[in-house]
């Protein structure tokens, strides 16, 4: 201060200028006796009282980044401090600025990039002695590793087992939690793991993989069997004079398994006048009488009594079938057999086979069934004895099921049968594992097991599509065209009071009295009762009443339209149009298809005419329902003060006056409208039709059809009735151009579609949907909660059975609504004349073999005639680009298969629903052989109720 | 823990229900009485559980070998989950040919024997805690029934052995 009012002074200068320097001297002297008085006595400077940490996330995973993590300083009166110093202290990871100057607001920020363990971590942001914490828990990464434990196995005996036990961790080591893992071999004949438990079958190492999606882990293990005694082979029990037969020494364990090596052994006789035997085993037969042979090795001594006689032993020239399997008739041709077939012991692997035919040159023999490990086809023993003389033969046998199959063939297999099958040469093959169960919420898991005795020794890991790890759908979002078409909710409301009309006695007598007899004419009004669909109470008492005017009145139909709809007296021309079509199109093909919609006319109004009442009531449903039928309108008032004692069912009307379709309007509300008209008439027949055939005496109470196969059937109904509006027909293969494309094209634009309405378009959506989840949806039913795909997957079951039956559609359709006793899948199956096991065996292998690639199901049953499917998801998937549906048709080809090569594998699946499949594409070499084994998850029998279903593709 | 106590709750509520039921409806339900001083015995049947109708308006009802039950009640609902299921049910018959549903148990699925009841984990078994609260294990549990831990399942198998099939009575939460 003094040395600036020096160089002032110091400064000769104008007198302008020194007026300014003046001035400027006295505003400096101001400002530095401010200062100086700021300096002792005036306003405290702002210091840190507290600090505040902003909000971290609650979880988050090892190894991510928090980003822009703010700290707010503030002194004592919650004024912000700036320009303070604050520090962070992560517990664990790092920060990008370990230390930062708060801002006018007193805010510092950093980057926090968590630890790598797993768990609660916190930072600190400290100034001043004064700090905050925050905390976030971390959460393990995705699975990357699987650890095994223990990592080598010596196991000392065939059947002894030893634990093990698979971690699962992310990159950094926390565990992980992870699916059912499958698991690989370099050699199964040597050990398997079952239920968790490492299981020896054989002497020699192997190495074991787990895998679960990309993480694996092995382990070693080696069978070194103890050796407890040994054993003579083959046990003769006759040698025939001068006649020399070769033994040999085998080493057995400490659970009696013999083991495969055969041993060194010091051979005698004990009466070398009947018998010698030399030191490799070789025993030649001297005179008539009997001798011990007995082997010594490894300090173990086996004897075998051999009697010596005259005769001749049979001979084994030639067996018949190259390669023999559980059951199979086989013919054995050599020589000296005995013509008796008693007299004859045949055994095929140390089992007795029965003996059916007998000359002494040729036997027919059944290779035994029971007690055949299920095993690879490998060269095992056939041993024939007449007269205590036997003649022995190595030959091809298999525990298993041979399944030669020509590309394009199949097979379904079920109950025993899907245990132990054969692939015997290599190619493309599609497997579908599929559960018989009809109860859709029943689930089973299981386990296929691979051996292949070629393969190579190195591991083939299993690739799972990634479409098959689509979490099980729960509540997620449903089509959006199908949401005005179903309920969303459970019903549960009106269980009870729907009940109560299903109970009730039968009516004896129509209630006349409350008829209506005079003939209704278009602009007539009438009064209607609509079951309040809200209402906690019964149906049949809890209704709206709206007056309705009469806007079209044909043959069959009346159109009524609530006088208090939105646009009343306004569409008279579309009703108009509506009420034709029906007569003209929808139900000829009711009557055709499906019956008589007045089939119960004579116990209700009587006038033969279906009735269609539109009331904005519908639209306001919290349930969105397009339209419903309600079987108390076939009942009298008397019983059901609700019912308008006539056929009919209730729709939603537009709300938005105008042409074109933007919004409800009139145009809109046909497309979604047309196709459920038929929908909702073939419910009325099927009500119809079954109280029919109560009042007649032919069931014992109303058999109404279950839900899935009578919306099924009703999806039916709308198929037929867009086969008449695109004009394709049954068998046709129709594709997605051909169908849908226009079904999801209105308005002037596209003028070769409009107005094609929205028909078949819902059914391939739920189809789609099904096909993504396919392992845990069902066609049978609601397989989670709020499941509607069984609309479009119990239809395609449906059109499958229609299209593989020689009956007429018309008869096959027909027949389901008439059938008085049955329902459901018992329904189905008693109409297609085939179990449903049948059925849901080659429905399934259509799914996936419909127009494949390699046409591999060209003249077969797998595959839907009437529709090209495959073309059909990819149509879906392509045109739904770019829009806000995409997402729900994310890939071309929705339906995918587990890919595993021709090895040795244990691949689990978790759970498949009751009615469905889930499936395998398995690929081997020309000339490989592939064992397959359906088990239980944990290794021991599969569940009864699946099913396999197998067809070559290539 | 919570489903011993969902069960007892349940048996509570059941009971209290019948009493009242019975309280009330007296005579008109004759069949089901015992003696003045006795307890009243509830309506059962067994059969298949059937989803039937069309929706929005469907019911359940039960398939026995002679009949059709339709099932009502607010605890009807229940049995949704169990379509296909063979059950043994108690309740109150209300009119011809309809059953209030009071309480259920699975008895049979695909024609295999089956135990209903609250699933318990122990190591690598499952444990089904009955509504007597008798518990029945099953060993090995797999992967795709231990993910219904504490809910109330039916499972198919002889006890003791790995089950065969199983499906949940409760809805997913």
């Amino acid at each position: 201060m003094v040395s600036i009012s020096a160089i002032l002074r110091w400064n000769t200068l104008t007198l302008a200028v020194d007026i300014v320097m003046r001035a400027i001297h006295v505003v400096i002297l101001v400002a530095l006796a401010a200062l100086t008085a700021c300096d002792s006595s005036g306003p405290a400077v702002p210091t840190p009282a507290q600090i505040v940490m902003s909000d971290l996330p609650e979880t988050i995973e090892v190894g991510q980044t928090i980003e822009r993590i703010s700290a707010t300083v503030r002194d004592r009166d919650g004024q912000p401090v700036r320009d303070v110093t604050v520090e962070w202290l992560p517990g664990q990871g790092s920060v990008s600025a370990p230390t930062g100057t708060t801002n006018e607001s007193g805010i510092v920020r950093t980057d926090w990039t968590v630890g790598t363990e797993a768990g609660d971590q916190t930072i600190e942001a400290r100034v001043d002695g004064i700090q905050a914490q925050g905390g976030v828990t971390v959460e393990p990464g995705p699975l990357s590793q699987l650890v095994l434990e223990p990592a080598s196995i010596t196991l000392r005996a065939v059947g002894d087992s030893a634990a093990l036990s698979v971690n699962g961790a992310d990159d950094y080591g926390n565990q992980v939690s992870f699916p059912t893992v499958s698991w690989l071999y370099t050699d199964p004949d040597v050990a398997r793991v079952r239920a968790g438990v490492v299981v020896a079958r054989a002497r020699g190492t192997t190495v074991i993989t787990a895998q679960a999606g990309t993480a694996s882990g092995s382990t070693n293990v080696v069978v070194d069997p103890e050796l407890t005694g040994i054993r003579i082979e083959p046990e003769l029990s006759a040698v025939v004079l001068d006649e020399t037969v070769q033994l040999v020494a085998r080493g057995i364990d400490a659970r009696g398994t013999p083991l495969t090596d055969t041993l060194t052994a010091t051979w005698s006789s004990s009466s070398a006048t009947v018998a010698t035997v030399d030191q490799e085993g070789r025993v030649t037969g001297k005179e008539e009488g009997t001798t011990t042979i007995s082997a010594h090795a490894e300090n173990h001594t086996a004897e075998l009594e051999v009697k010596v006689r005259p005769g001749t032993r049979p001979l084994i020239a030639e067996i018949i079938p190259a390669a023999l399997a559980p059951g199979d008739t086989a013919i054995i041709i050599g020589s000296d057999f005995s013509g008796t077939a008693a007299e004859n012991h045949v055994a095929v692997d140390g089992r007795e086979a029965r003996v059916v035919g007998a000359t002494t040159t040729e036997l027919r023999v059944v290779v035994p069934t029971t007690g055949v490990p299920c095993s690879p086809t490998t060269d095992r023993a056939v041993v024939v004895t007449v007269d205590e003389l036997a003649a022995f033969a190595q030959h091809p046998i298999s525990g298993a099921r041979q399944r030669g199959l020509a590309v394009g063939e199949s097979i379904t297999l079920h109950g025993d049968e899907v245990a132990c099958n054969e692939l015997p040469e290599g190619g493309e093959y599609m497997l579908s594992v599929f559960n018989t169960s009809d109860v859709p919420t029943a689930r089973s898991g299981f386990m296929l097991s691979g051996t292949a005795p070629d393969a190579q020794a190195a591991l083939a890991l299993p690739r799972l599509q990634e479409q098959v790890r689509v979490p099980a759908p729960s509540i997620e979002h449903d089509h959006a065209a199908e949401l005005h078409h179903w309920l969303l909710g459970e019903n549960a409301r009106l269980l009870r009071e729907l009940a109560l009309r299903t109970g009730r006695s039968r009516p004896v007598q129509p209630d006349v009295q409350a008829r209506e007899t005079a003939a209704v004419n278009v602009g007539a009004t009438k009064t209607f009762r609509i079951p309040d669909l809200d209402s906690n109470g019964d149906l049949c008492n809890n209704f709206k009443t709206v007056t309705a005017r009469a806007t079209f009145v044909g043959d069959k139909a009346v159109i009524w339209e609530d006088q208090n709809a939105p646009l009343a007296g306004e569409m008279d021309g579309r009703w108009v149009e509506t009420g034709q079509e029906y007569e003209s199109v929808m139900h000829p093909i009711i009557l055709e298809y499906f019956g008589d919609p007045q089939a119960y006319d004579q116990w209700l109004e009587n006038k033969g005419k279906v009735h269609m009442l539109f009331s904005e009531h519908v639209n306001t449903f919290e349930r969105g329902v397009n339209g419903f039928v309600f079987s108390g309108d076939l009942f009298p008032v008397s019983q059901c003060p609700q019912s308008n004692q006539a056929p009919m069912f209730y729709g939603r009307v537009p709300t938005v006056a105008g042409s074109g379709y933007d919004g409800d309007t009139a145009a809109a509300w046909a497309w979604g409208m047309r196709a459920t008209i038929i929908h909702e008439v073939k419910h009325i027949v099927s009500y119809a039709v079954k109280l029919r055939l109560w009042q007649d005496g032919l069931s014992a109470s109303p058999n109404y059809e279950e839900i899935w196969l009578e919306e099924a059937t009703a999806r039916l109904a709308e198929e037929l009735y867009a086969r008449t509006i695109s004009g394709y027909g049954q068998g046709d293969n129709v594709t997605y151009q051909q169908s849908i494309w226009c079904e999801r094209r209105v308005g002037d634009n596209w003028p070769q579609c409009d107005p094609v309405p929205n028909m078949v378009y819902k059914h391939f959506g739920a189809v789609y949907r099904y096909y993504r989840h396919v392992e845990t949806l069902s066609p049978l039913g609601p397989a989670v909660t709020r499941d509607w795909t069984f609309y479009g997957s119990g239809w395609l079951l449906v059109r499958w059975a229609l299209d593989h039956t020689q009956k007429s559609e018309q008869a096959f359709s027909r027949a389901l609504v008439d059938e008085p006793a049955t329902s459901g899948v018992e329904n189905l199956a008693a109409r297609a004349d085939r179990s449903f096991p049948d059925i849901l065996g080659n429905f399934s292998l259509a799914m996936a073999m419909d127009e494949h690639p390699s046409g591999a199901q060209q003249g077969t049953e797998l595959k839907f005639p009437s529709w090209d499917t495959r073309d059909i998801m990819r149509g879906l998937h392509e045109d739904h680009q770019g829009t806000g549906l995409a997402d729900i048709y994310p890939v071309p080809w929705p339906l995918s298969a587990r890919e595993q090569a021709f090895g040795n594998f244990d691949t689990a699946v978790d759970r498949i629903q009751g009615g469905t499949a889930t499936f395998f594409q398995l690929t081997g070499p020309a000339g490989q052989r592939q064992l397959l084994e359906l088990l239980s998850p944990a290794g021991g029998t599969a569940a009864p109720n699946l099913g396999l279903g197998i067809v070559r593709v290539k | 823990m919570m489903g011993k106590l969902r069960w007892r709750g349940a048996w509570l509520i059941a009971g209290a229900a019948l009493g009242v039921t019975m309280m009330v409806a007296g005579s008109a339900c004759a069949p089901n009485q015992t003696t003045e001083d006795g307890p009243v015995a509830a309506d059962t049947a067994r059969g298949i559980v059937e989803i039937a109708g069309a929706e929005p308006i469907t019911h359940v009802r039960l398939r026995t070998p002679d009949r059709l039950v339709t099932i009502t009640g607010p605890d009807a609902d229940q049995l949704r989950l169990a379509q296909g299921v063979e059950v043994w049910v108690s309740g109150v018959r209300e009119e011809a040919g309809q059953l209030r549903l009071e309480v259920y148990e699975v008895r049979a699925v695909d024609g295999m024997t089956a135990t209903d009841g609250v699933l318990e984990l122990d190591g690598d078994a499952a444990v089904l805690v009955t509504r007597t609260g008798e518990r029945v294990r099953f060993s090995p549990a797999p992967p795709g029934l231990r993910q219904l831990e504490g809910r109330r399942v039916w499972v198919a198998a002889p006890p003791g052995a790995e089950p065969r099939s199983w499906g949940p009575l409760e809805r997913d939460r």
